[in-house]
């Protein structure tokens, strides 16, 4: 049985200094339940995620907080610890260094400095954590193309998207939740939308 | 003081009201009359030795702060001289403080009497001069009611200007004649209930320490604007003050205790309030507090402190941590109650 009490502390706590540490948990947006999380984190200064917001899926077991969160990021990361095909996370913490006097709030400031220290030698995916180590300029402006790409929220000019996609034949609802689904990206929604 | 007021009580109230319940009251006051009247006799003797002068300022003085205008019908003394002269303007003075209080007190200490006001108007002086003479015995609560203010100031006006070793001693007769008054106000309740009891609650003293008593009478009374039954603030104007101080209990409370180890107030697993036993619980030589629930939950799975990430059993002596935690708890709660009871 998932401790719902501590899960809701939890909640509050993160939210009310998000502000300052720039993370947020909140209910996925599919459903109320609180075994299924959305947080959200803010890319750290003088990195290439700088000025991003990268969320992560979180799924709570029923073990909560005995058994460590399922974490993976869902924004498209270039990162030698974080998957960039699905998003996993290699983070010790969330594995067998998991404690339960943890919180989602600290897991996810950990998250947050993985991505302002890259640790190359124990990676995720094979490929960055390649570049990392050989072409160091070349992984920080993949890094920073991907954030600018991915993580930057641009709520502005939604409207036009969704009426550009409304002008190609798709109903408004529809537009609307596959523009959030690839967050705000125009060309993917589309593509979404043509296959499905 | 107290024995002059009986027999305005007797006699002023009861020809005020005339009612069927009255005659009974009135009854079983004639019963004390031969005390009261020996009593009164003695007093008397001792007022008339010690001066006139004094007592008679002292009675007709409470009519200047008095708001409630003195009746027309009683004549105001116009100089005090001779003894049977004295004695009337003292029964008038003391008439005007009943019909006064009377006034005051009619509408918001009915409740306290279970009796009704016809037949308790009598007693209700009696408490009420009770009440006069714990506040000036003690000086010590605030007046809360409007009337035991006036009776304050009045004592004040008397304590500045004729304060003196006549003034002590009429009080310290006052406080002689107060258990009896005790007595009377019992009586005279009883009496409301079943008359014919009165006389045997009467003959039985009933031994009432003063202090104790004035408490019990400021209590009642104080607590009347309180409206909800509730326990008394340490800084509440209205408590008594000889109610024990336990604001000591402050500095060594066990919440303070608590706060001082900063995490130990809450289970940082479950979030739960950890009780003393939680907050003596210390399973890990690295100092991590949780609640017992928790850590059966933990020694259920991988067993590793959540602080440290170590296993449980590989802590060396962690049941001699527990067991060195828990005596200075232990001697902290002793150390509370120790401290608490000087006080009282």
């Amino acid at each position: 049985m998932l401790d719902a009490a501590r899960v809701q502390k939890e909640l509050v706590e993160c939210n009310k200094d998000c502000h300052i540490s720039g993370i947020s948990v909140d209910l996925h947006r599919d459903g109320s339940s609180l075994y299924h999380l959305t947080g959200t984190i803010s890319g750290p200064l003088d990195t290439p995620y700088e000025g991003g917001a990268f969320e992560i899926d979180i799924v709570l077991s029923e073990s909560y907080p005995f058994q460590p969160p399922k974490m993976q990021f869902k924004t498209k990361v270039w990162h030698p610890n974080i998957s960039s095909q699905n998003g996993a996370i290699c983070l010790d913490i969330l594995k067998d260094q998991w404690s339960p006097a943890l919180t989602l709030k600290t897991a996810l400031l950990s998250l947050q400095a993985l991505l302002s220290a890259p640790a190359p030698n124990d990676p995720q995916d094979a490929v960055v954590a390649k570049q990392c180590l050989n072409d160091h300029t070349t992984f920080v402006a993949t890094a920073r193309y991907w954030t600018e790409a991915f993580a930057m929220r641009t709520t502005v000019g939604t409207e036009e998207k969704v009426k550009k996609l409304m002008e190609m034949g798709f109903p408004e609802n529809l537009v609307r939740s596959a523009l959030e689904n690839v967050k705000g990206d125009e060309n993917m929604a589309l593509e979404k939308l043509c296959s499905g | 003081m107290g024995s002059d007021a009986t027999m305005v009580h007797a006699s002023a109230p009861a020809f005020s009201k005339d009612s069927g319940k009255k005659k009974k009251n009135i009854r079983a006051a004639r019963l004390k009359q031969c005390k009261l009247d020996a009593r009164r006799e003695q007093w008397l003797s001792q007022v008339k030795s010690k001066g006139l002068k004094n007592f008679t300022y002292n009675a007709t003085q409470p009519k200047l702060p008095c708001p409630t205008p003195p009746p027309s019908s009683l004549p105001r003394p116009s100089d005090g001289s001779g003894g049977e002269w004295e004695e009337s303007i003292k029964i008038r003075a003391k008439q005007e403080n009943i019909i006064k209080l009377e006034d005051l007190h009619d509408s918001d200490t009915e409740s306290l009497f279970n009796s009704p006001s016809s037949t308790s108007s009598g007693m209700n002086y009696l408490m009420k001069n009770c009440l006069c003479e714990s506040h000036s015995s003690h000086s010590s609560t605030s007046g809360s009611g409007s009337y035991t203010q006036s009776v304050n100031e009045e004592k004040d006006d008397d304590g500045d200007e004729e304060k003196g070793d006549d003034d002590e001693e009429k009080e310290d007769d006052d406080d002689d004649g107060f258990d009896d008054w005790e007595t009377i106000a019992d009586a005279l309740s009883n009496a409301n209930d079943d008359s014919e009891n009165c006389p045997k609650s009467e003959t039985k003293p009933i031994p009432f320490r003063e202090d104790i008593h004035s408490d019990l009478c400021n209590h009642d009374v104080l607590k009347k604007p309180e409206g909800l039954p509730r326990a008394w603030r340490s800084d509440d104007a209205f408590r008594p003050q000889s109610l024990p101080s336990l604001s000591r209990s402050k500095h060594c409370g066990i919440s303070n205790w608590m706060n001082e180890d900063g995490q130990a107030s809450l289970c940082p697993i479950c979030y739960e309030d950890l009780d003393l036993t939680d907050t003596s619980f210390l399973p890990c030589s690295c100092g991590f507090h949780l609640c017992l629930f928790c850590h059966k939950r933990i020694m259920e799975a991988d067993g590793r402190c959540p602080g440290c990430r170590k296993l449980y059993n590989s802590a060396v002596g962690g049941d001699q941590n527990v067991a060195i935690t828990a005596t200075p708890s232990s001697s902290v709660r002793f150390h509370c109650s120790h401290s608490i009871n000087p006080g009282t």
